[in-house]
């Protein structure tokens, strides 16, 4: 049943994704076409493309943000409500299967600002042999950090790098599991509920980090810093302290959202 | 199956000081199509989304074969809301697949005759068809389902006349022995001849629910015009 609302999942926003990329990636290469010919010494052109690029970048940001609400407010809680809320499947499910197109398509838009940016670069080198140079040059860069990372940390680049992915990952789907969560508690008031839940998001955004700076974690990880001479161990242990933050959150929000919808559903 | 299909135990629900529904006892058997028959306002959309879990009951309790509705009452369930609420990005044929991949018991070859028969095409995105056309299809996939107990909420509402006779006689054609339609409406009229039962319904409370033969023989009318009688303003 998952695999089946994550097909209808998909199959909804993918269209409207893919012509956000496309609009993307074009203006992106436009924009370092642009740059590539300064008819004068000043560009007026470049800079209005590189300023409509970066507007437009943001823009895509912004809109996976309200997609990933949107889908959430309007598909299970609105008209369509009466359709996905009368399917023969467990509200757990309904929830995970928009958790996990949120994060696909939060990490696709993360994926296309990479791209998008490395097309303008490519599309602004001068020439084409420099376009090869200047490769070599990338790829110098990029494989630069991990040796250098091991030498001065004494600490593996790759498992720095992977704790990094996963503390993304956790607090990607804590911070989407409370959007879900705002949106079901704001379900519950009759009226104003978009208000309520709008409210109840930074309600709880706020006791969460207020909570977070009194428990005991922090000062520990002070004392930590004192003692470790390795400041790798230290670094490694504030991380996992916010990965583990992260999971018992996402987990509550989780638990909460998936309650609501099954128990406390009123559509109107 | 020997528990009741659908039973209402001092079932009622309030929106906020609104009263929607008042201590409601109500008991459905299998094998029957009965009218839910009320004035606007009286709490038939209401009772029938309770049934489908869409709204939490304030008191009482709601079952479904002897379970609160959930998952295993859902599949045995099929229901048609009042309002347009599918996706309107979709297409016909998208629609018809969707049902297929979630309901064991739709068949997806009946729904593709049905809209065959209506002139509908399969391509059509929901959004570029007229109301009257979405209904429709809306009816055709709640009716190509094997459900054991129809939720159909004014059904005919807003439909011409012909495709009220459509709509009326596919009813009747697609819904199996053991299975137990509730029509919602105040187009009394137009059902009253395919009624076994007949439930009345004012202002969350139930008034009466006797087969329409029954009211027919003791009050010496038809339904339509008891229910004149009775709802009279």
């Amino acid at each position: 049943m998952l695999r089946k609302l994550l097909k209808y999942e998909f199959l909804a926003t993918a269209r409207v994704f893919g012509v956000c990329y496309l609009g993307l990636a074009a203006l992106s290469i436009l924009a370092g076409l642009s740059m590539k010919f300064p008819a004068t010494s000043n560009n007026i052109v470049g800079v209005l493309m590189l300023m409509a690029y970066v507007c437009m970048l943001a823009a895509v940001m912004l809109f996976t943000f309200l997609t990933i609400i949107r889908r959430f407010y309007k598909n299970l809680l609105g008209g369509e409500g009466y359709l996905m809320n009368t399917l023969p499947v467990r509200s757990w499910q309904l929830v995970t299967s928009k958790l996990i197109a949120s994060l696909a398509w939060s990490a696709a838009s993360l994926v296309m600002a990479a791209l998008s940016f490395a097309l303008l670069t490519i599309a602004a080198v001068p020439t084409f042999s420099l376009f090869w140079e200047d490769l070599a040059t990338v790829w110098d860069v990029l494989t630069y950090p991990p040796a250098y990372f091991e030498l001065t940390t004494g600490f593996s680049f790759w498992l720095f790098l992977l704790e990094v992915l996963l503390l993304l990952l956790v607090d990607g789907i804590s911070s989407i599991c409370l959007l879900y969560t705002s949106c079901m508690v704001g379900h519950q008031f009759r009226r104003w509920r978009v208000a309520a839940s709008i409210i109840v998001y930074f309600l709880i955004s706020f006791l969460v980090s207020a909570l977070l700076d009194v428990l005991p974690g922090n000062a520990s990880a002070q004392q930590i810093f004192a003692l470790a001479d390795n400041i790798s161990l230290a670094v490694n242990i504030q991380f996992w302290r916010l990965i583990l933050v992260d999971v018992v959150l996402g987990t509550i929000y989780f638990a909460v959202t998936a309650y609501l919808l099954e128990k406390r559903l009123n559509l109107e | 199956m020997t528990e009741e299909l659908l039973c209402c135990r001092g079932l009622g629900k309030q929106f906020g000081h609104k009263v929607a529904l008042a201590g409601v006892d109500l008991s459905l058997g299998r094998g029957r199509i009965i009218g839910l028959l009320g004035p606007n306002g009286s709490g038939k959309t209401t009772l029938i989304k309770l049934a489908n879990g869409l709204l939490t009951p304030t008191r009482g309790e709601i079952l479904i074969n002897g379970e609160v509705p959930g998952p295993a009452t859902k599949a045995v369930v099929s229901y048609l809301p009042d309002a347009s609420y599918l996706p309107s990005w979709m297409r016909v044929r998208d629609l018809v697949n969707m049902f297929d991949d979630f309901y064991a018991d739709f068949s997806a070859d009946r729904a593709v005759e049905m809209l065959s028969t209506l002139e509908i095409s399969g391509a059509e995105r929901l959004k570029h068809l007229s109301k009257g056309t979405k209904e429709k299809v809306q009816l055709v996939l709640a009716m190509s389902r094997q459900a054991q107990l129809y939720l159909l909420d004014e059904p005919i509402g807003g439909v011409d006349p012909a495709a009220r006779d459509y709509i009326l006689r596919t009813i009747l054609q697609n819904y199996s022995a053991e299975a137990t339609v509730l029509i919602s409406t105040h187009l009394i009229s137009d059902i009253e001849p395919v009624l076994d039962e007949a439930i009345f319904i004012q202002n969350g409370h139930i008034l009466l629910h006797r087969p329409v033969d029954d009211i027919r023989e003791t009050e010496g009318k038809s339904v339509d015009e008891y229910f004149r009688e009775v709802f009279k303003c």
